[in-house]
């Protein structure tokens, strides 16, 4: 574990408010169960946010695109900047998924390790170091960052307009579940095995698309120097 | 691009037919997560103007200028009065007697969830919980972290913009 309370471990999550109870779905309540996810009726935190099934529905449905439209920025960019925003945040049940997952798709758990250190300055492949300085600088001062400084920062390799708009996405979008992991619960240590169950705050389980990765480019070279 | 962000940030833009184009899911749901927290007027739950107001808020404290420019400009549409609006985006909005109990709550519990959510404590929600239901709590905290969300994506695009030149 981190000094900030990071880790890679399962962590539980406990709501400040009671979950909608199973046995009293409503219609709308269901759907909204339903769109995100097939455990998300199992899960605490997406039962609290059944509360208002209407946000929560349409919340799903983006996260989806937000985190696996085909194409654009890659599948480990994508983990990369969810695991920072969150790291930012200061939401470790959000870190703690994002790292497990950025773990599996690079297979370098050592690497993200380092990073729930604070090594993120460590990072050798510079576009994924680019995307770090993006995602640490509009995570934390959102309308501080300048034209140049994005220009200066991508000096040296392409970075698309999609792969950009998908990146500010994926910022945004955890910006948005970290806020609702953070208020409505806590993280606690769980003693589940990671197989057991695995909440993404976005999803409720891992999608067929977190088995294979992806096949998009830009999977980047997730290695930080000693 | 959505029409929603285009009136937000102030009109079409060149780049707006590429990024249309290879999302058009992402930006109908963001129009479609806007209607359900911003425009909904859904009786148990925080009307339209309350919405308005939260979201005036964390714009503010996000000090993203066309969303707060956007949303001071709904409120007023919606018939809240300029001073009122004024307190609204101010920092002492939570603490304003001027706009009522319920109000008041509402962005105090916002202002904390928008700036320091990881500092917002569990009484601060078990205290909301002993004044709303659970849906207008869910519907507050949805609200707050959706203009985040929206503010960082507006803050993204208007680079997008800049890089791309003038349309």
């Amino acid at each position: 574990m981190s000094t900030d309370g990071f880790t890679m471990e399962v962590l539980r999550w406990e709501p400040h408010i009671p979950p909608v109870d199973r046995e009293q779905l409503t219609p709308l309540q269901r759907e909204a169960l339903e769109a995100s996810g097939k455990m998300a009726d199992k899960s605490d935190y997406f039962r609290v946010l059944a509360h208002d099934p209407q946000s929560l529905v349409h919340r799903s449905i983006l996260y989806d695109h937000v985190m696996y439209s085909e194409g654009g920025l890659g599948r480990v960019e994508r983990e990369l900047a969810a695991l920072i925003v969150s790291q930012r945040n200061g939401c470790r049940y959000c870190v703690s998924v994002h790292a497990r997952r950025l773990g599996q798709l690079t297979k370098n758990k050592a690497a993200v390790q380092a990073m729930l250190e604070g090594k993120l300055g460590l990072l050798v492949d510079p576009r994924l170091a680019f995307i770090a300085e993006v995602t640490e600088r509009l995570t934390s001062m959102p309308n501080e960052m300048t034209i140049t400084d994005l220009r200066q920062l991508r000096a040296g390799f392409d970075f698309t307009l999609v792969e950009y708009f998908d990146l500010v996405n994926v910022i945004g979008m955890f910006a948005w579940a970290n806020r609702l992991m953070q208020t409505l619960g806590s993280s606690v240590a769980s003693t589940l095995a990671v197989a057991d169950i695995t909440v993404d705050p976005g999803r409720s389980t891992l999608s067929p698309r977190d088995a294979y990765g992806t096949s998009a480019p830009g999977g980047g070279n997730l290695l930080v120097t000693p | 691009m959505s029409r929603l962000l285009q009136q937000i940030l102030g009109g079409p833009h060149a780049s707006d037919h590429l990024l249309e184009g290879a999302r058009p899911e992402v930006f109908s749901g963001i129009e479609n997560c806007y209607a359900v927290l911003i425009d909904s007027n859904e009786a148990g739950s925080l009307n339209t103007v309350e919405r308005t107001a939260v979201a005036l808020q964390v714009a503010a404290l996000h000090k993203n200028a066309p969303l707060t420019t956007w949303f001071a400009e709904v409120l007023e549409e919606q018939g809240v009065s300029p001073d009122t609006v004024r307190i609204c985006m101010s920092a002492t909005a939570a603490t304003s007697n001027q706009l009522g109990a319920r109000l008041s709550a509402f962005l105090q519990y916002a202002e904390q969830q928008a700036v320091q959510p990881a500092a917002v404590h569990r009484l601060t929600v078990v205290e909301a919980a002993e004044r709303f239901t659970p849906q207008e709590i869910v519907c507050l905290s949805e609200l707050v972290a959706f203009v985040a969300y929206l503010a960082r994506v507006i803050a993204g695009l208007q680079l997008v913009r800049e890089m791309e030149g003038h349309p």
